[in-house]
């Protein structure tokens, strides 16, 4: 049994609630109450698991690893554009975090829409819900929670919980992320890394946009290294029985 | 929760489990060493026959079966801890020290005391055996011991009262003695005639001591021309002239003897003693006229007197005397009938008192004999002393080991348990769905 076998395994059990719950087409969020919770590692896996299933996929990077990605607009308009899929592997875009955070509850329904009119899934890795994965979440046709396990409950938990039924998001349900190895400094960060893994992904271009520097690029490098250091410690105590 | 998952959460806290095992291990071990050996002794008693088959529970008696209750009372056992000087200790520890049991059948129960060593066990055993026997006769006479306190109490009582009479007749007594006697103013009329008596007897001496002292006086009186003689007698000037004239007198004889009136000489003569006897008689007037205390016979006729004088007044001060004891016996014979009714009453009194007193002993005495004759027949009769005790298996001595091992085995299997249930981390299934309040979809290795 291959790696790759091993690690798709349980997405396909995963992939199979979410098809009952979520028929195509369909807005997939996976988004998580706190950072470095494994949402990429997720995403990805379902987004795999769905295009090795058939499903035309796009997987989305809208969780702050994609610094160099695309406004919410270019998105559509790229996603509207893309001539086909890949016949075994699944599309690729990024969006600009700071540009996904201030882009409209409109301009997202209609990317979503032009994602539903080219794809069959759309799994988007959002960011934490209190850091612009709630607004990604509204609009969607589904949202899942990534969740480490073994780490310590917080305020943060019960509070995307209440926002969700505040705010009638589709929460589908809870995916338990353990700590493979993969991840640290040497394993895949983000969504493209996973993805390109263990399969074909091709990079829907971008615009003028992905290769400009966007505001907000130093708040996310330093989210990203407070993740960083957050998973450390969490994998650290863990192991410890703390 | 499933096996399985149980068998994880124990495997995930096997340090810790191990160590709480090991900790019991070691409690187990510190316990039987500080543990201290035991041993038993036992000592027997036995209860009178009728009593341990129950046949004088109707008279107020005891079963033999109620011997083990007795004996682990808290009277007996306070006793015990009390005679044993025994500190840091309960009843409760101390009954489980004594075993105690006796047959449906049998009169005889045996004793057996626990203790840290086989002196203290010996001591225990006999000593509980004996303060067993004592509780015994204590309840057995208990019933008398009111009657027996009331009486003596009653006793005390009239015992007091006697004495207090006691003390007022003596009081009374004391202040007059013809109160000792019954015809106390009989008495007191005899001494009355017998003092008057004693005055008319004194009256008649003075009065003739008076007389005595008058004749005195008029006995001096009559000698005093005697007194004057003695004086002029013992005045040298009047003896020299007296004798001077005396013998110009005799001169004066013998010359009228030889010669005739016609001699000169004798016409001189007794012109010489006409002059001489003048002299003599001035002399004598001055002699008259001296001190007659001079004179040795004027001077006893003065102690006569005053000798007199003193006897009369010795007999006056003697009758005043008789008259004041007069006085006060008739003041005495005054006051005769209220104090003689007082002391009647008090007489009366004090023979209450007594007969009482006579009847309550008597009845104190058949209580106290009733008392011993019930002790003799509700007893319980120590009938073989403890004299050696064997070493025994400590009851602690096993069980604190094993229960140390238990307690330590079953916290260590509720340890792990117990912190997944305090553990607020996201480990389980349901602490996740829980938590979210949606289904766990999937687990998976990132």
């Amino acid at each position: 049994m291959s790696n790759a076998e091993t690690t798709i395994n349980p997405f396909m059990m995963i992939r199979t609630s979410i098809e009952a719950e979520l028929p195509a087409p369909g807005v997939l969020i996976v988004s998580s109450a706190l950072g470095s919770d494994g949402k990429s590692g997720v995403a990805a896996g379902i987004a795999r698991s769905l295009a090795s299933a058939g499903y035309a996929t796009l997987a989305v990077d809208a969780g702050g690893a994609g610094l160099h990605g695309t406004s919410v607009e270019t998105a559509i308009e790229r996603v509207g554009d893309s001539a086909r899929r890949l016949a075994a592997g699944c599309d690729y875009i990024a969006l600009a975090p700071d540009h996904a955070r201030a882009a409209s509850a409109t301009a997202i329904r209609t990317l979503y829409d032009a994602m539903r009119a080219r794809y069959d899934y759309a799994v988007v890795d959002a960011a934490v819900i209190g850091n612009g994965g709630l607004a990604l979440s509204r609009p969607a046709d589904g949202v899942v929670l990534a969740v480490r396990q073994g780490r310590a409950v917080t305020d943060a938990d019960r509070d995307a919980v209440q926002l969700f039924e505040r705010l009638h998001v589709r929460f589908l349900g809870v995916i338990a992320t353990l700590d493979g190895g993969t991840t640290g400094e040497t394993g895949p960060q983000t969504l493209l890394e996973y993805l390109q893994e263990s399969q074909n992904v091709r990079r829907i271009p971008a615009g003028a946009v992905d290769d400009a520097p966007v505001r907000g690029v130093a708040f996310e490098r330093l989210s990203a290294s407070r993740d960083l250091a957050v998973a450390r410690l969490r994998r650290l105590f863990s192991r410890s029985g703390v | 929760m499933t096996i399985r998952e149980a068998i994880r959460v124990v495997w995930s806290r096997r340090y810790a489990v191990c160590a709480v095992i090991l900790a019991g291990a070691v409690a187990a071990f510190i316990g039987w060493k500080l543990s201290k050996p035991s041993f038993a002794a036992t000592a027997a008693v036995m209860m009178n026959a009728e009593e341990a088959q129950g046949t004088s529970v109707s008279s107020g008696g005891f079963l033999g079966g109620d011997m083990p209750s007795m004996l682990l009372s808290d009277t007996v056992l306070t006793r015990f801890i009390k005679q044993e000087h025994i500190t840091h200790t309960s009843l409760k520890s101390l009954r489980k020290a004594i075993d105690a049991v006796i047959m449906p059948e049998s009169a005889v129960m045996p004793i057996t005391y626990h203790a840290g060593s086989a002196e203290a066990a010996v001591n225990g055993a006999n000593t509980l055996a004996e303060d067993l026997h004592q509780y015994y006769s204590e309840i057995s006479t208990r019933r008398y011991d009111d009657l027996a306190h009331y009486l003596s109490t009653a006793l005390d009582g009239e015992r007091a009262k006697i004495i207090d009479s006691d003390r007022q007749l003596e009081t009374l007594v004391g202040s007059d003695p013809y109160f000792t006697q019954n015809e106390a103013a009989q008495a007191i009329g005899a001494q009355l005639l017998a003092l008057n008596q004693q005055r008319d007897a004194v009256d008649a001496t003075m009065q003739g001591h008076a007389i005595a002292a008058t004749m005195s006086g008029h006995e001096m009186t009559d000698l005093m021309p005697t007194v004057k003689n003695e004086l002029r007698q013992t005045d040298p000037v009047f003896s020299t002239l007296a004798a001077e004239v005396a013998k110009d007198k005799t001169a004066a004889a013998v010359l009228a003897a030889q010669y005739t009136d016609k001699y000169a000489g004798i016409q001189s003569m007794e012109d010489q003693i006409q002059r001489t006897d003048k002299v003599l008689q001035a002399e004598q007037q001055r002699a008259d006229a001296e001190n007659p205390a001079g004179s040795a016979t004027y001077g006893q006729l003065l102690r006569d007197k005053d000798a007199a004088s003193a006897v009369v007044a010795s007999d006056q001060a003697q009758l005043a005397t008789i008259d004041r004891q007069i006085s006060e016996t008739e003041s005495h014979l005054a006051k005769v009938p209220a104090l003689s009714a007082k002391v009647a009453a008090l007489r009366s009194d004090r023979d209450a008192a007594t007969t009482a007193y006579q009847i309550l002993a008597e009845q104190r005495t058949l209580t106290l004999s009733q008392q011993a004759q019930a002790a003799a027949l509700s007893s319980v009769t120590v009938v073989d002393r403890a004299t050696v005790a064997e070493p025994s298996i400590s009851k602690a001595r096993v069980l604190i080991p094993i229960a140390s091992l238990l307690g330590f085995a079953v916290l260590a299997i509720a340890l792990p348990f117990g912190l997944e249930l305090v553990d607020e981390r996201l480990r389980r299934r349901i602490t996740i769905e829980t938590l979210y309040g949606r289904p766990l979809i999937g687990t998976v290795s990132v």
